[in-house]
Formats: structure tokens, C-alpha cells, sequence
């Protein structure tokens, strides 16, 4: 029964929300309740996710398990950001330059690490992929935009050559939208099963 | 104007899943695509088992904060089918979340996994990670576990940013199977060229269907193909009437 | 799945103490924790059931009057698992529940093999089927001649004479050998597969003489019939022995499907075999017989499999062949060669992106034509008010901050310039400093303190889509109390209010997601977009349907509006080694579809020399 209850509930939520979408700002109080709930379970199911990951790295220190270091690495972290962030307050300049002094320099060395990666992965492509039609256009496709992003071309301000440019430039254009379409129709065939109930893989 | 659309579309969607669920519910999968990563996977799943090693399954870090996106359900499918098929292999499968209501999401998948395989006293909530709070630090998370020596595959099924091809290059480096499943384009485009197995597009969404999952999934399939198909052919007219100048 | 594996672990333990005696406790010990603690569980269920047995309870059976037995709770019971208590009760209470139980193990047991199971069942009938067929027009066609030697020799499968001849072991046929094609189902199979249980129990009375271990599994009780008809032939009086063995061999082959999971198990005690066949047989060694075994297996002209059942069989020779090898080894080889190669790539990257830095000292400003995305911004921000609020998104990670402050910073001077009331949000939580840092990095200039200090930080927006629509609906109610109303936004109460929404997303997602839930509510609040590059292909479509009003987006963009500005502040080497870096990626991926061009041609050339 509690289990009944609860796609009930779901799909009647799903539902309003749809019809008070299309129905807005008729049903914009009845919306805006909904929302605010979904947010505040939102940010519950976030603290849950926290916890998680705290309890998880305790397990991993306390089993002493492989690279347990790095989970005591990860609770001191994440002690000191959130004491930190009690103290002081988010907007504190002091925590700021300490948070963006960590954390800028690691996300951006792991960028570098991606521009190295898809360097490695551009040399290997054609090893890797083969000699398919897709392979061909896709490594061809590749190239090109790496050679018109160097803006050579562009600095020779030719009329004719920026024309075909431009022309290149459009084609993603018209890629990107199909598969835009085809994103967005998955999408919202996924939210219809969920609607339904169907997409519950978590059992009975 | 946006929402009669919309709601035309909503209506066609219901209507084709209907239909489509109604056809062929004595034989749903019948007549479906198949998507050519999902045999290296099963690959994959029975070495595992056979093996004894470790799959990791990362289902991306968006669903209900930052980046929503009902494509963080998309890797739920993928999650059950190999959680159904590893309860009792010798390393369990582990599940890892960058976003808390997938990681509650994936926890009670794998549990449900071990419950139905008669074994719930097998599975630990270790199982099901949340990673991190932040894509870098879902990342970061992610390419420590991934260095794990017990592991064999690392399947990457969810919304996924541009960036998380650092996995797909480490499974690559470390010789492990990686199948990358993601509905961003960017990152689409990104394991297409570091990884064997990717599936393009909107083959994100057959995932369930190809896995046999739940028989609407199949139905959903075919009715998002009906669509686009629609839609392809709603845009062809439209430019051939531009073109005639009648609109 | 437990019941199932276990039960199959018992059948086999029986199998193998009738062939071979007391084999299976050893192996028992070599079984993974998991499949032992299985089996240990089934024992105690059993056993359980056995204690109960001598104080069952009779019931009626309602269905065919007669009594049925039922095992009461017995305190042997108590030390059962808890599921099991549960399973057993269920089996009381209800007359079906045994029924629903089984069905889910069965589906359980089935469920590797589900997708592909019919398929199977209906190419193996098949092929049994036509091995028969073409064994009974064989045999009418040769009406039961005998065959000499080297007609048998023909009929010997290739890696079994390979190794006859290798080891000396020469097939002294005995009378009547050639009939070894009698049986149906026996003929076509390998002859270690068709050997009798007396021979086994031979050999393996003679092995267990020569101190071979007692931990043996199936594949060694095949082992063990494959060494005894090596060593000795068989008269043809048995072959109808030799069909019943076959079919107990294909029962054992199907309970060792169900025991994929002793895989490992399983290798180990072939390589135990091998080692005693070695020894037992005279000098034939593990590695020969395994080669052959294969060998058998994948060049047998009679050997029609599915393309399934051949990637698993190649999946599981992997496996064996695998077992024992240095996998890691070969793994930190090939991890170290590709991290040489990695590193001379990050040195040749970094040098080329470091050059420009080095060799450039004067500042020159971009030359080309800014874009159309770009100049709709640009007279967007030129015809604001001064005073007139503009909300500015931060929705994009530390990791792109250097892209990001690079493009947005010339975006921010220029607000700055125009004075207008920069109000900041963020759907990420960095976002939140991240918005601060860019206004610090940006506004430098003593002349724009003023701006500076008016300039609100609204914080974290939670919910991410859900909170975007519901900020849509009323911007105030989305943050915590007191916020709004200590930012000094009196004439602000929707975001439509706004002069302008301007978003810093590194994302699509995040772009879409203001797009889709924020953008129906701006009625004639222009909605424009700084982007990095890796994602403004896919922005275009919104530009083209004026969802968005005008886009900024990469370096190379951001210099032009720089120049068009007269503001020569974004250093030229930063262009100049983005540059730089390009230059050698593509340079880089040429060379490598020139090697792979050549690897491809040489692949070709060894697939024909092959043919």
C-alpha cells in the first residue's frame, strides 16, 4: 500500500507540474509550491549524498584499505572548507582567496591534462578507430575546426575565403540540432515513463 | 505558440507509446535496433564475473542540482541490468554518484539487486558512492577509483561534462573495457575519440531497450524514432515551402 | 541463485566421488569464499532437512491424498540463514510459495543466459541434429567396413595424432577401433570426451598411486578420461558404455555452465591435471595438452558453433589462457611506454605553448571582423542606461575560470564603463566566489570602485532547473530571507525587470537550462551568452532562433571585441600561444593519420600475405 501510495504521489506531482506549466500564470502559486518542495528534497537528497561520501571514506580509513590516505586527505578537506565556511561565511575575502587558491589550480590542471589527453587521443585516432566512413568524417571534421580556430584564414580578410568560413562555421549548426532534437525528444519520452511509473529500476 | 507545441508534442509522444506498447507487447523487442556496444559489454560483464574482478559504474553528476537533467536516469538501466547480473560475483559492482539524489537513486538499485538475487546480506552502501559535489571533484573521485587494480571496466552512462573523457583515457591507459554513454554532445564527441565503445547521439536512449528492461522502454524507443522521423520530414516540407516562397 | 549453485555443487560432489572417488573435498577448499560459504549453507540446509526428517510431521497431500513429508523446525534449522528461515517458513504457509521460489532461482540461474537462450537451445538442436544425420549417411555410405589405420588416422582429430606423434603415444589400435563412430551422439566427439567410467577410475586409481592431489574438478575428471584412453585403447564391446558416458559428460559440461562462476577453481585444478598427467602419462605435457585441447576445439571441420557460442569460447580460452601469466606486468610495461610518449607529447605541447610568451614583447591588438553573435552584445551593452540593473550568471567551474575571466572580464569592464548595477547569481555553489573573483580580477581599475562597491552578489540559486523556473516565476521568493531585500533591488521584482540577463555558462546544459525555464519569461529583457569555446558550436542554434540575442565565445572573439573596444588589456601572447598550442595538436593529428595510414595499409598487406 505504502509502496502505491508513493507512485501516486509521483505521478500526481509530475502531472501538476505539467498541466500547471501549460496553464501558467493561472496555476503559477500551486507551481511555485511544488517547486520550492522539489528544491528543499533536492537539497535533502544533496546532505544524503554528503553523508554518503563521508561515511564511505571513514569505512575506507577505518578497513585501512588501498590509498586510504587520500580519504583522510578528503575528510580534513572537507572539514576545514565547511568550518571554514561556518566561520568566516561563503563571501568572506579571506576564504575566497583560500578556496579559489586550492581549487582553481587543481581544475585547471586537470584541464591541461585534457588538452593533453585529446592530444594523445588525436595521434592515436585513426590506430584506434580505423578506416570507417564516420571515423574519416569525424577526424577530417576535427582537423578542420582545429585549423580555422587558429584564425590564420580569417586574418588574411579575404572576402571569398571568409565566405567559405562562414559556410563551414554553419555546418555544426545544422548537426548540433539534429542532435538537439534527438536529445530532447529522448528526454522527454523519459520523463513520460517516469510519469508512468515505468522508470522505478530500483524494484518493488 | 511555444506551449501549443509543446503540448502537441507531449500528446504525439503518448499517443505513439501507446500504440507502439499496445503492437507489440507480445514480442516488445522485436524488430529493435541493436546497439553494437552493448555485445563488448556483455563481454565485459561475463569476464568480470568469470574474472573476478570489479566493474565501476559511473552514472555523471546531474539530476536534480546544477546541470538537471532527466538524462541522469539514463545510466539507471544500464545500472540494474549488470547489478542484477553481479550479485554474486566476487567483486561487487560499485555504483558512483556525483549528485545526491542519483547516489540515494543508484543505492536502492543495487540493494533491489541483491534483494532479488536472495543475497541482501552481500551488499554494503559502499557500494553506492557519492563522489563529489562538483563535476572536477565527481571527476577527481572518479579517477581514483578507477586506478583500483581489482577493477576490469569502467561503464560510463549518465550526463557526463566534456572533461570526464579523463576516464574513458584512463581506462584506455590502465587496459580496462570502458563504455561511454553520455547525452551531452560534447562529450559525446570527446569519447568518440578516446574510447572504442560510445554510443552517439540519441542511442543514449535505447539503452534500456537494448537491455531489455521494461517492455515500454522498447515502446519508447519506437516512438522516439517515429518523431524524429516526423520532425525530419515536418522540417524538409517547411524548407521546400520557404523556398517556393509560399511561406 | 544460491539453491541453484549450490545444488549444482552437490550434484557434481556425487558425480565426482561415483567416477573418482573422494575428489571433491579438496576442490572444496580451492572453491572462491563466496561459492564455499554457498555450498556450506546447501550442506547445512541438507542436513537440516535430514535431522528434521527423523521428527517430521506428516501431511496430507490434498491433491493426491496421500502423506507428504515436511521438515518441522528443528534446532539444526536455527543455525540456517535468516532468508532461508523465511523460504522454509514460506513453504509452510503457503502451498504454492516453493513454486514462486524456484521459478525466481531458476530465472536467476537462467539470467546469463536469458537474451540469448532460445537462440542457443535452437542452433544447438540444430547442429546435433545434423552431426547425427551426417553420421548416419557416413555410416550407410561406408556400410560398416572396417576402417584401416590411416582412414582412422583421418578421423583422429588433428591435435590428438599431433600429439601421438609428439610424445611417442602411437595409436596402437585395438580390433574393432574403427566402430568408434557406433554411437549416435558419441561418434563426432573427441575421444578424450568419449571414454568410459572404468577407464577413468583406471586412470585415476593410477594417477592417485603416482601421488597425484585429490582436488580435482570436472575438467579434470575429463582430464583424467582424455589420459586413460591415451594410455590404453578401448575394444569396441563398450561402446554403448562409452554413450552412456557421453551423455553423463554432457550433464557434467551443463552443470559446469551453471558453475561459470568457479571459473578460476576450475583453471587451477587444469593446471594441477596437466601437471599429473605429465607425470602420468609418460611425458606428455600440460602445455601440449592444452594446445590441443583447443586446438580441437576451434579447427574441428565438424564443428559448427554460433557466432555467440565462439565469442565465448574464445572469451573463456582467454581466460585460461591468461590464468598464471603476468597480466600485471604486461600492463606496467605498456603503462610506461605510453607515459614516455605522453610525456614527450605534454614537453612538446608546453614548449609551443611557453614560446610565444618568451619571444613576443610587444602587445598588438587582434585584427578581423567581429562577429555578428559578438556585435549584437556589443550593441546591446551600449545602448543600456547607466543605473540600470543587469543580472550576471556565473554558472561555470574554477577549472574554465582562466578561459572565462579572459572573456567575461572585457564583457564586465564595459558594463562597468556604461555604470550600470551588476547583480550576481549562481546555480553552481563556486559560483558564488567564483562571481566575486571576476569582479575583483576585472574591475582593477580605480575608476570603476564605484561600480565595484554597488555591484550585489545574490548567492547560490539551489535546485538547479527547478530553481531556475521557479525564479522565473518570482525572482525574490528563491533566496533566503533578507537577501533581496538587503540588495537594494526596489525596482526588481521579476527577472523580466532585469535591463539585461546576462549568462557565463562552460556548459550547454546550464545554458539550456536558463534558455529553456528562464528565457519564455523575459518578454523584452535580451538574454545573451559568454560561452567557451568547446561549447558555442552548439549555442548556435539558439542564436539563429533568437532565443538568444547575441554571444561572445573564445579567445580569438574576445581579442576582436578587445580591439573593437580600444582596450588593449587581454594580453596578445595569451592569443598567441592558444595558437601556438593548436598549431601542434593539429599537427599532431596529422601525423597521426599519416601513421595510421601506413599501419593500415601493412595490416592489409599481412591479411592478404595471410590468405
Amino acid at each position: 500500500m505504502k509502496k502505491v501510495l508513493a507512485i501516486i504521489t509521483a505521478i500526481g506531482v509530475g502531472l501538476a507540474v505539467v498541466i500547471a506549466y501549460f496553464l501558467r500564470p493561472l496555476l503559477d502559486p500551486m507551481l511555485e509550491l511544488l517547486l520550492q518542495w522539489g528544491i528543499i528534497l533536492g537539497s535533502v537528497a544533496a546532505l544524503v549524498g554528503i553523508i554518503n561520501l563521508l561515511i564511505t571514506h571513514w569505512h575506507k580509513i577505518r578497513q585501512k584499505k588501498e590509498h586510504f590516505v587520500f580519504s583522510f586527505v578528503v575528510l580534513l578537506s572537507f572539514a576545514l572548507s565547511f568550518m571554514g565556511g561556518i566561520v568566516l561565511g561563503p563571501q568572506d575575502e579571506t576564504y575566497i582567496r583560500w578556496l579559489a587558491a586550492l581549487q582553481v589550480p587543481i581544475e585547471v590542471s586537470l584541464m591541461a591534462l585534457l588538452a593533453l589527453t585529446l592530444t594523445y587521443a588525436g595521434f592515436q585516432f585513426f590506430r584506434m578507430r580505423g578506416w570507417t566512413p564516420l571515423s574519416l568524417a569525424f577526424g577530417i571534421s576535427a582537423l578542420l575546426f582545429l585549423i580555422l580556430d587558429i584564425g590564420f584564414f580569417q586574418a588574411l580578410e579575404l572576402p571569398f575565403v571568409n565566405q567559405i568560413i562562414e559556410f563551414l562555421e554553419h555546418l555544426p549548426l545544422a548537426g548540433g540540432r539534429g542532435i538537439l532534437i534527438g536529445i530532447s525528444l529522448g528526454a522527454l519520452l523519459t520523463g513520460l515513463r517516469v510519469l508512468f511509473g515505468v522508470e522505478r529500476h530500483y524494484g518493488e | 505558440m511555444t506551449r501549443l507545441a509543446a503540448l502537441i508534442m507531449i500528446g504525439a509522444a503518448v499517443v505513439l507509446l501507446a500504440f507502439f506498447w499496445l503492437l507489440k507487447r507480445k514480442n516488445p523487442y522485436a524488430g529493435l535496433r541493436t546497439l553494437a556496444p552493448f555485445k563488448p559489454l556483455e563481454k565485459a560483464r561475463l569476464q568480470a564475473i568469470e574474472d573476478g574482478s570489479r566493474m565501476v559504474i559511473m552514472l555523471g553528476n546531474s539530476l536534480l542540482s546544477q546541470e538537471v537533467s532527466i538524462s541522469g536516469m539514463g545510466g539507471m538501466p544500464i545500472l540494474k541490468k549488470l547489478a542484477d547480473q553481479a550479485v554474486l560475483g566476487d567483486h561487487a559492482p560499485i555504483a558512483m554518484s556525483g549528485e545526491g539524489s542519483l547516489a540515494c537513486l543508484s543505492q536502492m538499485i543495487l540493494a533491489g539487486a541483491y534483494r532479488d538475487g536472495l543475497a541482501p546480506e552481500l551488499f554494503s552502501n559502499d557500494q553506492s558512492q557519492f563522489a563529489g559535489a562538483s563535476p572536477f571533484a565527481y571527476l577527481a573521485a572518479c579517477l581514483a577509483e578507477g586506478f583500483d587494480d581489482n577493477n576490469s571496466a569502467l561503464v560510463l552512462a549518465g550526463h557526463f561534462r566534456p572533461e570526464m573523457v579523463l576516464l574513458a583515457d584512463l581506462a584506455g591507459r590502465e587496459g580496462l573495457f570502458c563504455l561511454a554513454d553520455s547525452d551531452a554532445p560534447g562529450a559525446q564527441a570527446l569519447f568518440y575519440a578516446s574510447t572504442m565503445h560510445t554510443l552517439i547521439g540519441e542511442e543514449f536512449y535505447a539503452g534500456g531497450a537494448n537491455l531489455r528492461i521494461h517492455p515500454l522502454q522498447a515502446a519508447s524507443l519506437r516512438t522516439q524514432d517515429v518523431l524524429r522521423i516526423l520532425i525530419a520530414v515536418t522540417l524538409i516540407v517547411g524548407v521546400a515551402l520557404k523556398l517556393m516562397g509560399i511561406i | 541463485m544460491q539453491l541453484g549453485l549450490a545444488s549444482a555443487l552437490n550434484a557434481l560432489k556425487a558425480e565426482d566421488d561415483k567416477v573418482s572417488g573422494s575428489l571433491f573435498p579438496e576442490a572444496e577448499k580451492d572453491l572462491p569464499d563466496l561459492l564455499r560459504d554457498l555450498h556450506e549453507e546447501n550442506s547445512s540446509y541438507v542436513r537440516a532437512v535430514e535431522s528434521s526428517s527423523v521428527s517430521q510431521s506428516s501431511v496430507v497431500d490434498e491433491g493426491s491424498g496421500q502423506k507428504v513429508e515436511q521438515p518441522a523446525e528443528s534446532k539444526a534449522g536455527e543455525d540456517i540463514p535468516e532468508w532461508l528461515k523465511k523460504v522454509r517458513q514460506r513453504v509452510g504457509d503457503e502451498g504454492d510459495a516453493y513454486g514462486d521460489l524456484v521459478k525466481k532461482v531458476s530465472a536467476r540461474d537462467s539470467s546469463l543466459e536469458e537474451d540469448v537462450d532460445k537462440e542457443l537451445r535452437g542452433q544447438f538442436e540444430d547442429w546435433i541434429g545434423r552431426l547425427r544425420s551426417d553420421a548416419q549417411q557416413e555410416a550407410a555410405r561406408d556400410g560398416f567396413e572396417p576402417l584401416d589405420e590411416e582412414g582412422l588416422q583421418g578421423e583422429i582429430p588433428a591435435w590428438l595424432r599431433h600429439l601421438r606423434e609428439s610424445k611417442g603415444v602411437l595409436p596402437n589400435l585395438p580390433e574393432g577401433m574403427d566402430r568408434w563412430s557406433t554411437s549416435d551422439a558419441g561418434e563426432k566427439l573427441p575421444d578424450w570426451l568419449g571414454d568410459t567410467g572404468e577407464e577413468s577410475q583406471a586412470a585415476t586409481g593410477k594417477l592417485k598411486a603416482e601421488g597425484m592431489p585429490n582436488g580435482t574438478g570436472i575438467t579434470q575428471q575429463i582430464r583424467l578420461r582424455g589420459s586413460g584412453e591415451l594410455q590404453e585403447q578401448q575394444p569396441l564391446a563398450e561402446q554403448e558404455h562409452k554413450t552412456n558416458l557421453v551423455t553423463e559428460s554432457e550433464d557434467l559440461g551443463a552443470q559446469a555452465a551453471d558453475l561459470s562462476l568457479e571459473l578460476d577453481d576450475i583453471t587451477r585444478q587444469m593446471q594441477v591435471s596437466h601437471a599429473s598427467l605429465g607425470g602420468a602419462t609418460g611425458g606428455l605435457s600440460s602445455q601440449a595438452v592444452e594446445e590441443g585441447f583447443w586446438e580441437e576445439r576451434t579447427e574441428h571441420p565438424m564443428l559448427r558453433v554460433a557466432r555467440s557460442q565462439r565469442s565465448r569460447a574464445e572469451l573463456l580460452k582467454a581466460l585460461v589462457a591468461a590464468e598464471g601469466k603476468p597480466a600485471e606486468k604486461q600492463a606496467a610495461q605498456r603503462r610506461r611506454k605510453t607515459w614516455l610518449f605522453r610525456l614527450l607529447l605534454a614537453l612538446l605541447l608546453l614548449t609551443a605553448v611557453i614560446f610565444p610568451f618568451l619571444s613576443i614583447s610587444s602587445q598588438t591588438p587582434q585584427t578581423g571582423t567581429l562577429p555578428l553573435e559578438a556585435q549584437a552584445l556589443m550593441d546591446s551593452i551600449n545602448a543600456l542606461e547607466s543605473g540600470s540593473p543587469v543580472l550576471i550568471v556565473t554558472d561555470y567551474q574554477a577549472g574554465f575560470s582562466a578561459e572565462m575571466e579572459q572573456v567575461a572580464g572585457l564583457l564586465i569592464r564595459h558594463l562597468a564603463q556604461k555604470q550600470v548595477q551588476m547583480v550576481l547569481l549562481s546555480t553552481y555553489p563556486e559560483g558564488v566566489w567564483l562571481a566575486e573573483r571576476l569582479l575583483d580580477v576585472s574591475l582593477t581599475d580605480d575608476a570603476f570602485s564605484q561600480v565595484r562597491e554597488q555591484a550585489v552578489n545574490l548567492g547560490f540559486l539551489p535546485g538547479g532547473r527547478i530553481g531556475l523556473l521557479s525564479y522565473a516565476i518570482n525572482a525574490q521568493t528563491s533566496f533566503a530571507e533578507g537577501v533581496w531585500e538587503s540588495s537594494n533591488l526596489e525596482s526588481v521584482n521579476h527577472v523580466n525587470d532585469f535591463s539585461m540577463v546576462l549568462i557565463l555558462a562552460d556548459t550547454l546544459d546550464s545554458a539550456r537550462s536558463w534558455l529553456e525555464q528562464t528565457g519564455p519569461s523575459l518578454i523584452d529583457t535580451p538574454m545573451l551568452m559568454v560561452s567557451s569555446t568547446q561549447e558555442a558550436a552548439m549555442m548556435m542554434p539558439y542564436l539563429d532562433s533568437g532565443q538568444l540575442a547575441g554571444m561572445l565565445s573564445g579567445l580569438r572573439n574576445a581579442g576582436l571585441y578587445e580591439a573593437a573596444l580600444g582596450d588593449t588589456v587581454m594580453a596578445s601572447t595569451i592569443w598567441s600561444a592558444y595558437q601556438a598550442g593548436l598549431l601542434v595538436m593539429a599537427a599532431l593529428f596529422l601525423v597521426g593519420f599519416v601513421i595510421g595510414l601506413e599501419t593500415n595499409a601493412r595490416t592489409n598487406q599481412e591479411e592478404e600475405r595471410k590468405k
